[in-house]
């Protein structure tokens, strides 16, 4: 099997062993994610795009958390995380997915009152309650951001601020330019199949040269690295990055060519050349400064995948629902379009993306039910998969199956 | 003519009335319900004609309105866009072996 260089070498703690099935179909498993990983870690939710004045908000699904939650920008421009619960008799308070420059929030029931800070402003009938409203605010949850994107923390006392919790890696990218971007489109899907399955799918390229041969034919390789080779894997203790390849001769077809031409930032075609410079890149972005980068991918433990490019960032998410079933998530940043001819090279942009996450997301679900089949008891994995091993490790050790 | 183009792109009027579609999904659901041999026609008709559509359309702002022509115009090459894929690189309207579109959503923000 000799392999006598490559990344994972670089790793003795690293365990080469072919890695087991059973996490992936394990209810027990998936219990432990919940309480031991997913309640305690923090968790990206979000960007600072969609609560940035007083009153702009979101809610969403927690099914890990057993929740649902409320992110609020405040009078006061801080961004706060509730529980989207009512105090009264625990209706959910806000029903709208999204909102800006609201005043507040009323719960449906019985009208229930809360302020942008969550506390209780009041009630109807208010005479007819024994109760301390200074005491029944909305239940907090830890919040903080780093680089515009929101992340919570789930725990009563968070074992690591948000800056210890990232680490080297959230110091090694700062200085890229995170806040220039702007949304242009999310995908999400609900996926019947085990999370970790999907993660999986976007933590190596290996799959390029087959599941996108037709997408992407001739972008992620070339003569000279006919496999799509990784630029570039680094292992931090929990968090990782893998970076991809670009063949820099690729030939544009008809459309990406207009695109390219008309478009303000995003294409699939890095720029290698342009004003930007890679040297003036942070240390973790294009890490081994290969000038045939095409994207990393920093993989923030447990389940945030933040794409950084040069002329855009992607944000993708991996929420396990139950052991068999998840909801993904993935929106794209980049320079909006300042013309009428911009916007249609965006479509190019979009509809690659759309059509590609199709191929990416087609596998896990009929990987899924053959788990349960008997027929393969383990993941047989390569250097160029060592990021799925890095996962797995660092879970095995969080839940105490290390 | 439900999707008048603006006079200079009058060549492409049969086109627009089908294809001249407001949002993504509407773009979408048609290049998944026609045969191979209509975006073909489409995407062979529309090809040469893209550099000067772009062009053109350059010159429109986008965060302002633009006359109903202009926008059809827009909507038309978005829908180049969206089909070329199928043209291009899977030879069939849909993604080979992919995911079925309809358990997926697409939002755009842009
Ligand atoms: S449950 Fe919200 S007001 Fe009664
Ligand atoms: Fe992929």
């Amino acid at each position: 099997m000799g392999k006598e260089s490559g990344f994972t070498q670089q790793y003795p703690r690293i365990d080469t062993a072919p890695l087991p099935v059973e996490p992936y179909i394990s209810a027990e498993t998936f219990e432990l994610e919940k309480e031991r990983v997913f309640k305690r870690s923090w968790l990206s939710v979000g960007r600072r795009d969609q609560v940035r004045e007083p009153g702009d908000f979101f809610t969403r699904d927690l099914e890990i958390g057993d929740t649902k939650i409320l992110v609020v920008c405040g009078a006061d421009g801080q961004v706060r995380a509730f529980h989207n619960v009512c105090q009264h008799r625990g209706h959910q308070v806000s029903l709208e997915s999204e909102g800006r420059g609201c005043q507040g929030f009323i719960c449906e029931f019985h009208n229930w009152s809360y302020g942008l800070d969550g506390s209780l402003k009041g009630m109807p009938d208010a005479d007819n309650f024994v109760l301390d409203k200074t005491q029944l605010g909305l239940r907090e949850i830890h919040c903080d951001l780093w680089e515009d994107n929101v992340f919570i923390n789930l725990a009563a006392a968070p074992e690591h601020t948000l800056a210890e919790y990232l680490g080297d890696l959230g110091r090694d990218l700062s200085g890229f330019p995170h806040q220039d971007y702007a949304p242009i489109a999310t995908i999400s899907s609900e996926l019947q199949c085990n999370w970790k399955l999907v993660m999986d799918a976007f933590n190596e390229a290996y799959h390029v040269i087959g599941l996108h041969r037709r997408s992407a034919p001739g972008a992620f390789n070339s003569e000279d690295n006919p496999f799509g080779h990784l630029q570039a894997v680094k292992l931090h203790e929990r968090h990782w990055t893998i970076s991809a390849y670009a063949n820099p001769q690729q030939t544009p077809s008809a459309a990406a060519g207009l695109n390219i031409q008309y478009s303000a930032a995003a294409t699939y075609v890095p720029k290698h050349s342009d004003e930007q410079g890679l040297t003036k890149l942070p240390p973790g972005v294009n890490p081994s400064q290969s000038d045939t980068w095409a994207f990393d991918v920093h993989q923030i433990f447990p389940n945030f995948s933040y794409y950084t490019a040069n002329g855009w960032i992607l944000c993708q998410r991996y929420w396990p629902i139950s052991v068999d079933s998840c909801r993904y998530e993935t929106t794209l940043y980049t320079v909006p379009p300042k013309t009428a001819a911009e916007r249609v090279a965006m479509e190019q942009t979009i509809i690659m993306l759309w059509d590609v996450v199709l191929e990416d997301l087609s596998t896990v679900e009929r990987t899924q039910p053959m788990l349960l089949s008997g027929a393969i008891d383990a993941f047989q994995l390569s250097d160029m998969e060592l990021g799925i091993r890095q996962h797995a490790q660092v879970l095995a050790q969080a839940i105490g199956k290390a | 003519m439900s999707k008048p183009l603006p006079d200079e792109f009058n060549h492409l009027q049969s086109l627009a009335d089908e294809w001249a579609l407001p949002t993504f999904a509407a773009r979408y659901a048609k290049r998944t319900s026609v045969e191979m041999a209509e975006l073909q026609q489409c995407y062979d008709a529309l090809l040469p004609a893209m550099p000067a559509i772009m062009e053109f359309l350059n010159q429109y702002p986008y965060d302002q309105q633009r006359p109903a022509p202009v926008e059809n115009l827009m909507q038309l090459a978005m829908s180049f866009m969206d089909i070329s894929p199928a043209v291009e690189l899977f030879f069939q309207p849909t993604v080979p072996y992919g995911k079925e579109w309809k358990e997926a959503q697409l939002s755009i923000h842009c």
